[in-house]
């Protein structure tokens, strides 16, 4: 995603890179994630810095106004020029975005389940309890319009270690669209929740970025 | 009245903090209408919810935990 100054930055979860809000400024964000750094495995890197995080406030919607809670956060890119806007190997980061609707089809490129399908099933109108754990936070944070797909054929759409990942939908004529930014699931595994991805941009005022090093 | 719209009154109406109930638009291959998911933690009075509501169908679910992934 870009500023409109063309400052190129990453976007993630909040609970991925900020910390749950706890990120100092700058930090480093390492790929592979400190969590999946293992031995004789891929050395981390520095991929970027944290810049920001969307805002949340703790507490039950009954005490406090949690309608502006976005689960988002994004860093600038260290060396803009070794990364890439492909989703793995599979589709470029779409430049274009399509409002969710249940019932639409979906696919996302996640680290964990990696490339899965499914089916946007439902749209909360009420407000949606999220457990948050991290090391340096631990609490439930409420959200609204949040929106819940189903994967194809009765598969998980998502797993633990696939936040952050960029949901999209492609349309009749092939063309792919940016719905929904993954930020979290049922304990069995058969709902996935995202955040409309309008929602995040328009709140960083930035736009995708595609075409990059493809 | 369309969806969104019965929805958003099931939700007001229900007679539950919003912390309790959540009011969903349903549509998967499984089920068309309105969801309310109940806190599973939940060990008050629950109210009379509709089987229908705005002509849609109406089906009362514990909330599943949801978590960060």
């Amino acid at each position: 995603m870009a500023d409109a100054a063309g400052a190129i930055f990453a976007l993630t979860n909040n609970h991925v890179s900020g910390g749950c809000s706890y990120t100092d400024v700058n930090f480093p964000i390492v790929a592979p994630g400190l969590l999946d750094v293992r031995p004789n495995g891929h050395d981390p890197f520095t991929l970027g810095h944290h810049a920001t995080v969307a805002p949340w406030t703790s507490g039950i919607p009954d005490n406090v106004d949690v309608t502006a809670n976005i689960d988002a956060a994004i860093f600038r890119l260290k060396d803009a020029a070794a990364v890439s806007s492909m989703q793995r190997t599979g589709y470029d980061t779409p430049l274009t975005t399509i409002a969710p609707v249940p019932g639409m089809v979906v696919r996302k490129i996640g680290r964990t389940t990696g490339d899965t399908s499914g089916m946007i099933v439902a749209q909360a109108v009420g407000f949606v309890p999220v457990a948050m754990e991290v090391s340096q936070f631990r609490g439930t944070i409420y959200f609204d319009n949040i929106y819940i797909i189903q994967g194809a054929g009765g598969q998980p759409f998502s797993d633990r270690g696939d936040s952050g990942s960029l949901i999209v939908n492609t349309d009749a004529a092939g063309q792919k669209h940016a719905t929904g930014l993954l930020f979290a699931g049922s304990g069995d595994q058969s709902l996935t929740f995202m955040i409309p991805i309008d929602k995040v941009l328009g709140h960083f005022n930035v736009t995708l970025v595609g075409g990059h090093n493809v | 009245m369309d969806m969104q719209q019965a929805a958003s009154n099931l939700q007001r109406g229900i007679g539950l903090p919003p912390s309790v109930a959540t009011v969903l638009i349903w549509n998967s291959d499984s089920f068309q209408g309105l969801k309310v998911w109940i806190d599973a933690a939940y060990r008050g009075k629950l109210p009379d919810i509709p089987a229908a509501y705005g002509g849609y169908t109406v089906l009362v679910e514990r909330r599943p935990e949801i978590f960060a992934l």
